[in-house]
């Protein structure tokens, strides 16, 4: 049993290295930071911004633009994007 | 003015009103004007910590209701005249208080102190909305454990869309198992900071002293000049600018020899 128990701690030596390979998979999945729009800027300019997301979604889906539809609307305060991709 | 700092972190049982009542004792004692402000309203702590709980009179909630200043609602530490508390009602709930009640509070307090240090709850709701609303210094807190450091990014994140930056966000490593580390077995100090990506400027091992003080209501800073009490000591000074650097926070063989001896003495 104790030629069992040897194996064990060679596992558990390992334990940093699987974090380390955890975390940095972790933090290559954040969010970038998000910049806050104030309202009459956005207001003046939302079609321009709709279109900027359409381009951005399709992009990184690999999805024609016209395959994107995305609508915004005010909820608490915070500016929601509401997008749906077609992607058949 | 004073310098006024929120702690915080995603995940709770990190540590955050631990460390705010050490770091306000520590300051106190360098011979600041401090005000502590329980920001974890429904489930307050700072004062059983601070060993405060039965000298409360009124709290927060009676503050924002306009039924006292904030003035008059601090209860000031047994120990430390220089040290003062504003205690959260166990009876609210955050909904209760907003992002404006806290700025005006601080207002009304900021030209009595050096420093005020708010503990904010733990996660990213009201609370903590309302917790950071009136900072201008964020100490993330954090643990060496994944779940901890995940949901630490997403409050520098969260504090970074509130105007926050990487200037002003600062971190501190709680609960460190300095053996584990040695041995790699689990994540090192420099391996969080490394991940979160803002300055640490403290590390503190875990500590069964921690246990004792809170159970004694004196916070452990208080009580020794040894162990982690000097950690706390060293965050103050490199608040204040001083470069000392993080490997006086970790014990090594030396300072093994001198706790052995401190046992001694202290007997």
């Amino acid at each position: 049993m104790w030629i069992l128990d040897i194996f064990k701690k060679h596992e558990k030596k390992n334990s940093r290295e699987e974090a380390l390979k955890r975390l940095d998979n972790m933090m290559s999945r954040r969010r970038d930071i998000i910049q806050k729009i104030p309202q009459d800027v956005f207001e003046k300019n939302s079609e321009e911004i709709k279109r900027e997301v359409i381009r951005v979604i399709s992009a990184k889906f690999n999805v024609p633009v016209e395959r994107v539809k995305v609508d915004c609307q005010e909820e608490d305060g915070y500016v929601v994007i509401v997008t749906n991709i077609n992607f058949k | 003015m004073a310098k006024v700092y929120v702690l915080t972190s995603g995940k709770g049982g990190v540590g955050k009103t631990t460390v705010t009542a050490n770091l306000g004792c520590a300051l106190a004692k360098d011979g600041n004007r401090v005000c502590l402000i329980d920001a974890d309203v429904g489930l307050k702590n700072l004062d059983v910590v601070l060993g405060l709980e039965n000298r409360i009179i009124y709290t927060i909630l009676d503050v924002v209701n306009g039924n006292v200043s904030p003035k008059d609602a601090l209860v000031r530490h047994k120990n430390l005249k220089n040290l003062f508390l504003l205690p959260a009602s166990q009876i609210a709930t955050k909904e209760m208080i907003t992002p404006e009640d806290m700025i005006k509070i601080v207002e009304e307090l900021n030209g009595d102190f050096d420093y005020i240090l708010i503990d904010s709850p733990a996660g990213i709701e009201r609370g903590f909305r309302n917790a950071i609303a009136p900072a201008n210094f964020a100490i993330i807190v954090t643990t060496p454990e994944l779940p901890a450091i995940s949901d630490a990014d997403r409050v520098i994140g969260l504090l970074e869309n509130n105007g926050f930056d990487d200037k002003n966000i600062i971190l501190i490593l709680n609960k460190f198992k300095v053996n584990m580390a040695r041995k790699g077995e689990m994540l090192s100090e420099m391996d969080v900071q490394k991940a979160l990506a803002i300055e640490l400027i403290g590390v503190i091992p875990e500590s069964d002293d921690v246990i004792i003080s809170t159970n004694r209501g004196m916070p452990v800073v208080l009580e020794s000049e040894y162990g982690i009490s000097k950690n706390f000591v060293n965050i103050v000074r490199r608040l204040k600018g001083e470069e000392i650097p993080l490997e006086s926070d970790i014990p090594s063989a030396i300072n093994f020899l001198a706790k052995f001896f401190s046992f001694f003495k202290k007997r």
